[in-house]
């Protein structure tokens, strides 16, 4: 194995070789690497399967020159922008499961720029939609009681003794 | 009914860790599993709602939100704008005891304020999900009816009839408010309002009488529930109350006027976002429409009623006109999509014709293509291959504007070519053999050959044998010429009318076998001593050295095979014993035959003719 490749191991034992620094996208994995130093063992990845380690492969391939973003603006910047790069959007153009997936496994990997990409487009989904779209789009069920919706309606703390 | 559950909620969510996954949230409560058909009948999903959305009771797989850690779901929501947010918390119970009953989440509403714009209150004591509440509910606070009712002032949403109920004149109230001059309360009810509501009267909170001013008390006000004017619990002479009524009251004016500012705003985006959607749609329908053939400016088009109506494109108008107009349009399109590929397709027809004629005058170009001899365009064009060059199946084929000529598709029209060639052959040998086979008196010689190896049929090589053997010519059905297969195949026929040379045709059925024809090459081989399965080729080496003893015009000459096959064939028929009249003789012995067979006349002619030895 080169000291430029890094060898990952998904959950259903499917191996990848991958230039080090697409694979220190990952802060975890760029931390693992730290930590065992030069090894030819494959680093596990138990919670993210081939199909979607591929894809956020893909992400960091592309991203893999992209300066480190600063820590403490990084919330700011997230918070200030909803905007997705073309590419992104492209990128992110998955269905609904996909989606989720490379969600949990930027989070996983702890991936920010990936993660806030995804969250982004979800919150776009959700934006500008009334309750009833918001759950037929995500499929969710609606598991008020009819008395509790009452009350969620009325909101009328404004009459109660506190 | 007081907010209990919603309290609970907040109380559960508080004492929950708050690291839990989403859907871990409230793990305990039977209520948020999600319902299938088993629990349907259960006493505790009868409790949930029916009605109202596609969504309720049938959660379906992609539900992958809920699977979501708390963390990302915060994520999601850091970029949500405050209605949004405002609905997604009101989703079912799990959203609502993330957004409302997490403290350290309250961040996201203030995010969320900001990301829609909306200014920041001035006026203490209502909470930015209060605000959502006012602007994106649609009902009312008091009996959850639908209502678009909201006062800013008194920051409530109240339908009329709850209106009339909880909103009083502070006439109406059953302590002399009027005891106070010129009281703060009294200010502060009609100050705010009076330039926004018709009715000028001054009105109070109904809480007002209830709970914030104990009656009876002189100089000092009691204050028991803060409710944003003043601290709670605390308490004021009725100067400083008034003050505080007062600084509260311009505050909440202040809100008041920011808030409507914002929503006119709001409208005015909103219209901005409509229009600009009307506007794009109307061009692209525009556009659809000039594409299939309207002419804007015409008459005609001026006058339909669809066109006019899309001129003022809203919503309405679109969602009656959208079924007809895409009718309409799909009619159209089938129209034009259909004459514009009649076009192309006769456009492309005609290109590739003049390709095959430029190749048939192009001999050298042809066989480079592995194409020669080329039949005529008649049978040429209907090849399959040939036929998808100019047949256009789909408008976006038409549209193509590369799309392949005879030149590129050589090898697979080659390919079509051989394979009819080798048709032509098998027909070709099946013809001659069952001649042969009922002819009268078959060559020993080729006796052999009609026998095929294998009793199934011919092999390849032996059908190769037996179409190279010089008796197995054919005659063109046209033009009438013998030769052997495949060079007939190369021959230009000669039309009667329209005088031209075309291409040899590559049917069979364009070609006869007779038995007259194999006699007489029969009898060509034993006059030229040869043996009777020579092929063509020892035939051919013979020249022009036939000629014909029966005194017609082909007999003063010295001819190739193919003509003399052809002179017996139309001069002496079949079954004539024509066999010794036909020699094989050099054109010089040819020549010297003829003088000497009309020597007697010559000399007679040149005796009288005065001109000796001419």
């Amino acid at each position: 194995m080169s000291a430029n490749k890094v060898k990952l191991s998904t959950s259903d034992q499917e191996e990848f070789d991958v230039d080090r620094d697409v694979a220190n996208r990952s802060v975890l994995i760029k931390n693992m690497l730290e930590d065992l130093g030069d090894s030819d063992q494959a680093i596990p990845l138990p919670n993210v399967s081939a199909n979607v380690l591929k894809k956020v492969l893909e992400w960091c391939e592309h991203h893999k020159k992209d300066p480190e973003p600063i820590a403490e603006d990084l919330d700011d910047n997230r918070r200030k922008t909803t905007e997705i790069s073309d590419w992104d959007a492209k990128f992110i153009q998955v269905d609904q499961e996909m989606l989720f997936e490379i969600i949990l496994a930027a989070n996983y990997l702890d991936i920010k720029p990936l993660l806030d990409v995804g969250c982004k487009t979800v919150a776009n989904m959700i934006k500008g939609k009334q309750p009833e779209e918001i759950r037929k789009l995500f499929n969710i069920v609606n598991d008020f009681t009819p008395e509790e919706e009452a009350q969620i309606k009325k909101e009328n703390e404004w009459a109660e003794d506190r | 009914m007081t907010f209990q559950l919603a309290a609970k909620a907040e109380r559960a969510m508080r004492e929950s860790d708050e690291d839990e996954p989403f859907h871990e949230l409230d793990s305990s409560s039977d209520e948020d599993e999600a319902p299938d058909s088993n629990k349907g009948a259960s006493p505790r999903a009868s409790k949930l709602r029916s009605s109202g959305g596609g969504a309720r009771g049938t959660k379906g797989t992609l539900c992958g939100i809920l699977d979501l850690p708390l963390d990302v779901l915060a994520g999601i929501c850091e970029h949500l704008d405050l209605e949004t947010l405002f609905h997604l918390s009101r989703l079912n119970k799990r959203f609502f005891k993330f957004l409302r009953g997490n403290s350290t989440l309250s961040y996201l509403w203030e995010w969320a304020r900001e990301e829609s714009g909306l200014p920041e209150l001035a006026a203490p004591c209502f909470s930015t999900v209060e605000l959502a509440n006012l602007l994106f509910s649609k009902y009312c606070q008091n009996c959850a009816r639908t209502t678009p009712k909201a006062d800013f002032l008194l920051r409530v949403r109240l339908c009329q009839a709850c209106s009339k109920n909880l909103i009083w004149d502070d006439r109406d109230l059953d302590f002399p408010l009027d005891n106070f001059a010129d009281t703060a309360l009294r200010r502060f009810g009609p100050h705010a309002q009076a330039h926004r509501v018709p009715d000028p009267r001054p009105r109070l909170h109904a809480d007002c009488k209830r709970r914030w001013i104990k009656a009876g008390v002189h100089n000092v006000i009691r204050i028991e529930k803060g409710a944003g004017f003043i601290e709670s619990g605390k308490d004021y002479t009725f100067q400083e109350f008034k003050d505080r009524c007062f600084q509260v009251s311009i505050l909440r004016d202040q809100d008041g006027d920011a808030i409507i500012e914002w929503q006119q705003q709001r409208v005015i985006e909103q219209d901005k976002i409509r229009q600009a959607r009307r506007v794009q749609r109307r061009e692209a329908i525009e556009a659809r429409l000039v594409e299939r053939g309207w002419q804007p400016h015409h008459p005609e088009w001026k006058a339909h009623s669809l066109v006019n109506m899309a001129r003022d494109l809203n919503d309405k108008i679109w969602s009656s006109i959208r079924g007809k107009l895409e009718t309409f349009l799909q009619a159209q399109e089938a129209e034009r999509d259909a004459a514009h590929i009649a076009v192309v397709q006769e456009r492309r027809l005609f290109e590739v014709e003049q390709e095959h004629t430029g190749l048939v005058a192009d001999r050298q170009l042809a066989t480079s293509l592995g194409l020669y001899p080329l039949p005529p365009w008649s049978e040429f064009g209907q090849l399959a291959v040939v036929k998808k060059l100019w047949h256009v199946e789909t408008i976006d084929e038409a549209y193509e504007d590369d799309y392949p000529t005879i030149v590129t598709e050589a090898s697979a029209i080659a390919d079509e070519l051989s394979a009819l060639h080798a048709a032509f052959k098998s027909g070709l040998v099946n013809q001659f053999v069952g001649i042969l086979s009922a002819f009268e008196q078959v060559p020993v010689a080729i006796q052999s050959i009609l026998e095929p190896a294998d009793p199934s049929g011919f092999s390849a090589d032996e059908e190769d044998v037996i179409v190279g053997l010089a008796c197995c010519a054919l005659t063109c059905g046209t033009c009438s010429l013998v030769d052997v297969f495949p060079r007939i195949l190369a021959h230009k026929c000669k039309q009667n009318w329209p005088p031209a040379l075309v291409p040899a045709s590559c049917s069979l059925a364009q070609y006869k076998v007779k038995e007259a024809g194999i006699a007489a090459v029969l009898s060509l081989l034993a006059a030229g001593k040869l043996d009777a399965d020579a092929p063509c080729s020892e035939l051919d080496a013979l020249g022009s050295t036939f000629t014909c003893l029966c005194g017609s015009n082909i007999s003063a000459e010295a001819v190739p095979w193919q003509n003399m096959v052809e002179h017996i064939m139309l001069y002496h028929g079949k079954g004539q014993a024509v066999w010794d009249d036909v020699v094989a003789e050099s054109r010089q012995e040819a020549l010297e035959r003829v003088f000497k067979k009309h020597e007697k006349n010559l000399r007679w002619a040149g005796r009288y003719g005065g001109d000796d030895g001419a």
